[in-house]
């Protein structure tokens, strides 16, 4: 196998559905709110831990 | 009984090691096959991007709510010296429903193992499968003569779906009990692997399993993640499963998947939770703890699941692939994708490897809740239990095993399951907001916390999420119940196959007239009508044309096929009601003797440290 081919997947020669820009802002919102409210927990799990160990 | 120092009250034998720990454990309970292979399908079949607003209005009025309750109630049952959810129940609310609300908590998690431990070999030898090449080698032999793409990824799809009927048994009843199949094995590792970890206890097994599974699920997902994002015209992948249909939001049921999406995802209300959260200390936040689990949980099925299984599978093998069911996606589109990804066979045995972790991780908080009313109900010692919980799940778990003809006994356990966790987290949140209160539950469940929660949280769950959940129970049955119930019936299943044949035959036999639908359905109407008795539903034999009496044979195998099929899922039925009375049985006279006498010590505990003070 070249160093292409294991690069360059074959893929369905289906292009006629492309991102819209509407998918991509859901898509971003939900990651934003997801990976957000992740982080969010995280640093109150942090800062409840510094402030028990302080 | 010990007792806690600080609140004078009993505290439970066993205690979380850290609060990571807890929030891990209770992530692990969530995340499993659902996350990867349910969720893609429910968004790609529902709208796309449009399901993700009925998907986040559920996560907050339901998900998070009702997570809440379960902590606390949890917490609240842990101080009276109570990890089973009838032992927490009954410490709430001391009445007779309470019993019968614990068993049915009780009930749940053992039932859904019995046929979880299946899927778990299934993804165990899928694994397996990438990680010794044998995928590799089977398409290799299968796209020996292929034209083209189109007819490569028929190829390829045709051998999976062959595979995993053969592997997985679903061509036949007792097809893993021949000696050729290997799943029966994998089962019993599965049971192995599971009973090894929950014998070891709450922080010694579950925990430490917990504390290095999560974060390994996460980064194989993640090196996954990174491989698809990098493909080549992903773009297009990531349309297909992303792309709004906002028309598909009038639709009710688009709702009702999304709501019961987020109820079965996240794992809540029906008793795992609540045995999770009693091994939190008493002055041991819930509030951050709950919302850091569920966040976990919506990470890996929005971001996780949510960019890798459908872009891919649409990348690869077209639209018409990447719509499967949750099975059909997992166990027949992903393999094919992993033919066609650079490096298949090492992404394919990481993929199968993660979704084994993640479904390890969720039959854990399954076995636990058991585990905890044996040694709290009757005073056993956790190599009793644990052996008494084994040999139940053994018995269970085979007639699952054998009737796996079209999944046939896992699909139908699976829907009693279903429809029994809505019943009981209806019921739990009902006791959260109306027996225990939410105001004073609120204030229980800000005891200690690190995320102050805000007043109104106590409107929601006392009246937005019962009267939500109460919709969903409403829509859910309505929409399954009458199909399902008519599907159970011998007689009239009988009937409707033996129909079928002689209509397929009918219109065999007239396709030469070239009658039209509705011409051809009189025929059908005209010919088998006065052939069937009105009481008994059974077809008169006697009656028939010859033309048609040669196919009697094909008739009767066919009906008989679907008798069987329907007295299957009468006894699914029968086994899970003759369990659930047992369990009430068992839990009245636990709450009448051991779980009886443990709350009242701890409520006297309770009352002397308060005298003192």
């Amino acid at each position: 196998m070249t160093i292409s081919t294991c690069l360059v997947a074959q893929t369905t020669t289906d292009t006629t559905v492309q991102l819209t820009t509407g998918g991509a802002a859901i898509m971003a919102g939900s990651i934003v709110l997801v990976c957000g409210l992740c982080l969010f927990c995280l640093l109150r799990i942090l800062r409840g831990e510094s402030d028990s160990s302080g | 009984m010990p007792i806690d120092d600080d609140t004078g009250i009993g505290c439970s034998k066993e205690n979380w090691g850290s609060k990571m720990g807890v929030i891990l454990a209770v992530a692990g309970s969530a995340v499993g096959l659902g996350n990867f292979l349910r969720f893609p399908g429910q968004a790609v079949n529902n709208g796309g991007g449009a399901f993700m607003i009925p998907y986040i209005i559920s996560f907050l009025l339901l998900g998070i709510p009702i997570a809440w309750c379960e902590w606390t109630m949890g917490r609240m049952g842990g101080r009276m010296n109570q990890n089973s959810a009838p032992g927490i129940m009954y410490s709430i609310w001391p009445k007779a429903p309470a019993k019968g609300l614990g068993a049915m908590a009780l009930l749940i998690p053992v039932v859904i193992y019995m046929y979880y431990v299946m899927l778990e070999a299934w993804c165990l030898d899928y694994c397996i499968e990438f990680a010794r090449g044998g995928f590799a080698k089977m398409f290799a032999s299968a796209t020996v003569n292929v034209a083209d793409h189109a007819s490569e990824v028929s190829a390829v799809v045709a051998k999976t779906g062959a595979h995993f009927s053969r592997t997985c048994g679903l061509e036949r009843h007792g097809q893993l009990f021949t000696g050729n199949s290997s799943m029966l094995w994998l089962m019993l590792v599965c049971f192995l692997v599971n009973f090894v970890i929950i014998y070891q206890g709450v922080t010694r097994g579950i925990e430490k399993f917990c504390k290095w599974a999560m974060p390994a699920l996460i980064i194989c997902a993640c090196v996954i993640l990174i491989r698809v994002l990098t493909l080549p015209n992903i773009g297009s992948g990531l349309g297909f499963m992303w792309n709004p249909d906002w028309v598909k939001l009038k639709d009710p049921s688009v709702w009702l998947a999304a709501s019961g999406q987020i109820f079965f995802s996240l794992s809540v209300g029906f008793g795992l939770i609540l045995c999770y959260a009693s091994y939190v200390r008493s002055d041991q936040d819930v509030a951050l703890s709950s919302l850091s689990a569920s966040s976990t949980n919506e990470f890996c099925e929005v971001i996780l699941a949510g960019l890798i299984v459908v872009p891919t599978a649409f990348l690869f093998l077209g639209a018409e692939n990447a719509k499967g069911s949750t099975f059909g996606l997992g166990f027949i589109t992903i393999p094919g994708i992993m033919h066609f990804m650079p490096g298949g066979g090492f992404f394919g045995a990481v993929w199968f490897g993660l979704l084994f972790i993640a479904a390890v991780t969720s039959s854990l908080s399954m076995l636990q809740p058991a585990i905890a009313f044996l040694e709290d109900g009757f005073g056993l010692r956790r190599r009793q239990s644990v052996a008494i919980l084994g040999v139940v799940t053994l018995i269970g778990a085979a007639p699952i095993a054998y009737f796996t003809k079209g999944a046939l006994a896992l699909d139908h356990t699976d829907f009693w399951c279903n429809l029994l966790m809505i019943v009981a987290a209806t019921c739990q949140v009902l006791v959260f907001g109306w027996v225990v209160g939410a105001e004073r539950g609120v204030k229980e469940l800000n005891r200690g916390s690190d995320l102050p929660i805000p007043s109104f949280v106590a409107i929601i769950i006392r009246f937005v999420t019962p009267a939500f959940l109460i919709i969903i129970l409403i829509a859910w049955s309505y929409q399954t119940l009458p199909g399902y119930l008519s599907g159970m019936n011998p007689v009239a299943q009988q009937s409707k196959a033996e129909a079928a044949v002689y209509t397929a035959a009918i219109a065999e036999h007239f396709a030469e007239q070239d009658l039209t639908t509705e011409q051809l359905d009189a025929k059908t109407k005209e010919i088998l009508a006065p052939l069937i008795e009105e009481d008994t539903l059974e077809i008169d034999l006697a009656k028939l044309p010859s033309w048609l009496a040669q196919h009697q044979e094909d008739a009767a195998r066919a009906g008989n096929k679907a008798a069987e099929d329907a007295t299957i899922a009468r006894l699914v039925l029968a086994g899970i009601i003759i369990f659930y009375i047992l369990l009430v049985a068992l839990t009245d006279l636990a709450c009448r003797g051991r779980i009886g006498r443990t709350i009242r010590e701890a409520e006297l505990g309770q009352e002397s440290k308060e005298a003192e003070a």
